[in-house]
């Protein structure tokens, strides 16, 4: 099971906090598509752009590691693994 | 004695501690107000105040410092009377300059620096130019939502390893006073926290929401 969780500006638009995929592992670009297929909300317009690539203003932390600096979306996520998205807040 | 209510629960120890301490404070904004007003009442001994902007009409709604009489003001000669007023234990020093003059350095007496900035470059400038084993606690708001974290310079990620892919926004940050109150006065207590070698929120990210009262603590590597 991977447990994934929304913060903020995407836990509003999907209108749920979490959700679990039972998945024994997956990259984060497919689990962002399976997210989609579930929620049957169209939020990988918000995260990744036409060519495939991880759109600026969402974090993506796989255990506390931004995926910038793992694999970007090409991350493996096993099972048992955290994932946690979420917009931060820029101002001040 | 005006520290009596809180030395009833912290102690002498910690209230001496706090009088030695000297916390540099990165924006007199909405998160900068209320934190370094805090910081203040508790009896730090010595702030920072650093900011190079000039009061307008949209700060009214969360800066807490500022009414309509000063609009057009420099933040820094504001806040700095506002915070003199309270009383005399604490040395204000206002620092007039942007975080990205090249030659800005951080002053050396410093405990360690609250970042109340309002945007995520600056922030990167202020993190590089913080001195090792010094902690950073970093608060950021938008809308209704934001998030707290300290940070050690050397032993903890860098500001950048958790923030990358951050967006710069088109026009101003929406947010409000509602938002701004809570995380500043997060942010403040974790700052003191620091000071006390007591961390709550050391490599670990406090993300809070408001709209449905989220507080959850993230770890970051």
């Amino acid at each position: 099971m991977i447990k994934v969780r929304f913060f903020t500006l995407l836990r509003l638009f999907l209108g749920i906090s979490e959700i679990d995929l039972d998945q024994d592992q997956i990259s984060v670009k497919d689990l962002l598509f399976l997210i989609n297929e579930k929620v049957e909300k169209d939020f990988l317009h918000k995260l990744i752009d036409e060519s495939g690539e991880l759109l600026r203003g969402t974090i993506i932390l796989v255990n506390g590691k931004n995926i910038l600096h793992l694999e970007k979306l090409n991350t493996i996520v096993k099972t048992g693994d955290e994932v946690n998205m979420f917009p931060p807040g820029g101002g001040g | 004695m005006i520290f009596s209510r809180q030395i009833a629960f912290w102690g002498e120890k910690k209230q001496l501690i706090l009088q030695k301490s000297t916390i540099f404070i990165a924006g007199i904004g909405g998160l900068g107000c209320l934190l370094s007003e805090i910081l203040v009442r508790s009896g730090i001994g010595k702030v920072y105040l650093c900011d190079n902007g000039i009061i307008k009409k949209p700060d009214l709604n969360r800066q807490i410092f500022y009414t309509q009489k000063d609009i057009g003001k420099r933040k820094v000669d504001i806040a700095t009377k506002r915070l003199s007023e309270i009383h005399s234990f604490t040395e204000i020093v206002p620092v007039d300059v942007n975080i990205k003059d090249k030659n800005f350095i951080l002053p050396s007496d410093i405990s360690g620096v609250a970042d109340c900035l309002d945007n995520f470059e600056s922030r990167f400038v202020l993190w590089d130019k913080l001195p090792r084993n010094k902690f950073y606690v970093h608060a950021g708001v938008e809308r209704f939502y934001g998030q707290v974290v300290t940070l050690i310079k050397g032993s903890s990620p860098t500001l950048r390893d958790i923030f990358s892919n951050y967006k710069v926004l088109e026009g101003p940050i929406p947010v409000c006073a509602h938002s701004v109150s809570v995380i500043s006065s997060i942010a403040a207590t974790e700052v003191v926290k620091n000071i006390f070698n007591e961390p709550v929120l050391l490599n670990r990210m406090l993300v809070i929401d408001l709209s449905d009262f989220t507080f959850i603590k993230l770890d970051v590597k």
